[in-house]
């Protein structure tokens, strides 16, 4: 069978892919990318929770990061970007055409904070989760209530990822 | 100047990411914590990527982003808004979307992109592949680029040239990153070393046809005891005949069909199609054996071969045609590669090996078709007695399984309805449906007609059996389970029977015997420096 037969040259060609094929496909010490499908999911289902390991994964894989907020982006009823200063007494405001959301401390219990979103549009369909993104690339998301004459509250430990992603001005909010 | 193994290390290192993204698509989940693709839809996309046979795929995909867009263009809602990748359900999805475009039809096996020209049409079966591929374009490329790649699709109803444009541009974006990603192709040194050594031996054969049994002895008699290449196991050197047996087959198979070669590859200048090479390794994928479909079909709930006897089945290459062309070397493998495998193990732990080496007048080859002929009446007779339970739950499966099992029989009186029947005046056929019934109202009778006597002995058999899945109390599921299995159990009792019979029983084994026998004594005394009686007896 000479060197350059055609059949040989497949036979030969599809072996040496097939164990390329094979061995990508074998794991290794460097750790699964976050699929988009378990993004999409985290984005569209309240109820999926992304693992720990995969939120701190996230936060270092800028590409995800990107498909993550072009996902939010998307999809989002109002997105809040970076205040240009940050707020002096406790109290945050961040305000667009949709939406005005606050967040204030409780007087009673000084380790709580109060996040109120009211909607400009009382008919509109109101979002149903709150997406921030740290100027370090972090994310987090909160649930939120059922919207009653277009607001809505959640009361947040004032020292929690969320509410100290909330007060810093150079995160980004997105409500979905 | 950087070292061989220096360069090699780069290669690693830039496939580091591609295989993190491929891990990604791998263990993305459902909602039940199980995997969102199969196994065999990442098989197939890996292989895509590495033989960069992307462009046919990469086309029918912006096709179903057309119409997985729907109203809004929203594609992601259909790939990601099924739980699982499967053709259900994708079916689902799509006959959800029914009318959501003018020229997107949704029909019973896929759909169709009236696109103004022949038509484009995607079956529900290749959808879950597409879906990877598309999470994978996203995952390498990133979802903002595809979704700006694409978003010309989803707006109006794109021309033939325009979503040929797409596909293009999607093309282009790939190319670019494998470039980066994707380390060349490295020669598998065994097989290249093997077929050369195939080459100097065949004389005037071609293909597979140069592979037999002398070659694959003989180049393990040559090269086990050297530092040339790894072949100290006959195993190992079977195992590379056998892949190159079946890489030879399907490559001769695709080059001899007649089949649309890929823009840009230049087959006169001795170029291998990438989409050829693709081809063939699907086909390899493809030949697994009826043994494992078995397996899989009856997980550990239905014991229709267990753990031993697919053990020993397992010797036999069912899926290919290796015993047809190597058949010595097929029970050369069984016996032999067992032995050295026993002796390699042993020797590894340090002690002395206390292994039998079968003698020349034992025959043991005989003896080891004979086993493989016992196994597979064991399976029968676990076919015959599945009949029982699967006829009581009036399924099907009954009827197929007897009519293979017992094709002798005159089943033509099930498809005759009866003189004396109401309304029929002469013997007239009957559909399947009128067959089943007749079927299901026979009584067993171990003195009645042949279907009575057949029923009474796979009743008898039934009850003669204590196997998961064959005993009384099993589960609903695992009847279910055994009708799925019928199909698959039947091939392998078949396939069993065609390699025995065909490819393996018609040699003069006794003479195979004596000689295996003396010269692997010799090579296992080279190898493992026996001498002596520890060549017969290794102790």
């Amino acid at each position: 069978m000479p060197a350059d037969d055609p059949v040989r040259k497949l036979a030969l060609a599809a072996l040496d892919a097939d164990a390329q094929a094979r061995d990508l496909m074998t794991p290794s010490d460097a750790a699964a990318r976050i699929s988009f499908s378990d993004l999409y999911r985290y984005v569209m289902d309240p109820d999926f929770e992304l693992p720990p390991a995969a939120l701190a994964r996230l936060a270092t894989d800028p590409a995800a990061a990107a498909d993550l907020e072009r996902l939010i982006a998307a999809r989002s009823f109002a997105h809040m970007p970076r205040q240009a200063a940050a707020a002096t007494t406790g109290h945050v405001r961040r305000e667009t055409d949709a939406a005005v959301l606050t967040l204030t401390p409780s007087r009673a219990t000084p380790s709580q904070i109060y996040l109120v979103i009211e909607l400009s549009d009382p008919d509109a369909a109101p979002p149903q989760q709150l997406f921030t993104r740290a100027a370090g690339g972090a994310w987090t998301r909160i649930q939120l209530p059922k919207f009653v004459n277009a607001r809505t509250q959640v009361l947040l430990e004032a020292g929690g990822d969320a509410a100290v992603a909330l007060a810093d001005p150079e995160t980004e909010v997105y409500l979905l | 100047m950087a070292t061989a193994i220096e360069n090699l290390n780069l290669e690693e290192g830039k496939s580091e990411a591609l295989r993190a993204v491929l891990a990604g698509i791998a263990e993305s989940t459902a909602a039940d914590g199980g995997a969102r693709y199969s196994e065999k839809v990442c098989r197939e996309l890996s292989r895509i990527v590495v033989c960069r046979a992307y462009a046919k795929p990469l086309l029918e995909l912006s096709h179903l982003i057309i119409a997985a867009g729907g109203r809004d263009g929203h594609y992601e809602n259909i790939f990601w808004g099924v739980d699982r990748a499967s053709a259900g359900e994708f079916r689902n999805a799509f006959q959800a979307l029914d009318g959501a475009r003018p020229d997107i039809r949704i029909a019973a096996g896929g759909v169709l992109h009236d696109d103004g020209s022949d038509g484009f049409q995607i079956s529900y079966n290749r959808m879950p592949l597409l879906a990877a591929l598309l999470e994978f374009m996203i995952m390498t490329v990133g979802y903002p680029e595809v979704d700006a790649v694409t978003g010309a699709l989803r707006r109006g109803e794109p021309t033939p040239d325009e979503v040929l444009d797409t596909a293009r541009a999607l093309q282009r974006e790939l190319y670019a990153y494998l470039k980066d990603h994707l380390p060349p192709v490295q020669r598998q040194r065994r097989e290249h070393h093997f077929l050369n050594y195939v080459d100097a031996h065949a004389g005037n054969r071609n293909g597979a046809e140069a592979i037999n049994d002398g070659v694959v002895l003989g180049y393990w008699q040559a090269y086990a005891d050297t530092d040339e290449v790894d072949a100290k196991t006959f195993r190992a050197v079977y195992d590379t005949a056998r892949r190159l047996i079946g890489a030879l087959d399907a490559a001769s198979d695709r080059l001899s069909g007649a089949h649309a070669r890929s823009i840009g590859t230049d087959i006169e200048a001795g170029e291998v199609d990438p989409a050829d090479v693709e081809a063939v390794i699907a086909a390899l994928d493809a030949d697994t054996g009826p043994l494992e479909r078995l397996l899989e079909t009856c997980g550990e709930q239905v014991k229709f071969v267990n753990v031993g006897e697919a053990e020993t089945l397992s010797e036999l290459p069912l899926g290919d045609g290796t015993a047809r062309r190597i058949p010595v070397s097929v029970l050369r493998n069984a016996v032999f590669g067992a032995v050295q495998l026993r002796l390699t193990t042993a020797l590894r732990r340090g002690g002395a090996p206390d292994v039998d080496i079968p003698g020349g007048r034992d025959g043991y080859y005989t003896a080891k078709l004979d086993a493989y002929a016992n196994l597979i009446g064991v399976t029968e007779k676990l076919a015959l007695a599945a009949i029982w339970p699967l006829f009581e739950a009036r399924r099907a499966e009954a009827v197929d399984l007897a009519l293979a099992l017992a094709p002798d029989i005159d089943w033509g009186q099930l498809a005759r309805k009866p003189p004396d029947a109401e309304g029929a005046e002469n013997v007239v056929s009957m559909g399947r449906a009128g067959a089943l019934q007749q079927f299901f109202r026979i009584e067993p009778d171990a003195r009645g007609d042949e279907i009575q006597a057949l029923l009474a002995e796979a009743r008898r058999s039934w009850r003669g059996v204590n196997r998961a899945g064959f005993r009384d109390g099993d589960s609903e599921d695992a009847l279910d389970v055994m009708a799925d299995a019928v199909p698959d159990v039947l091939r392998l009792i078949a396939s069993v029977r065609r390699t025995l019979d065909r490819d393996l029983r018609l040699h003069d084994w006794p003479q195979h015997e004596a000689a295996d026998a003396r010269d692997f004594a010799e090579m296992f005394g080279k190898l493992y420096d026996l001498i002596g009686e520890e060549k017969r007896h290794a102790r």
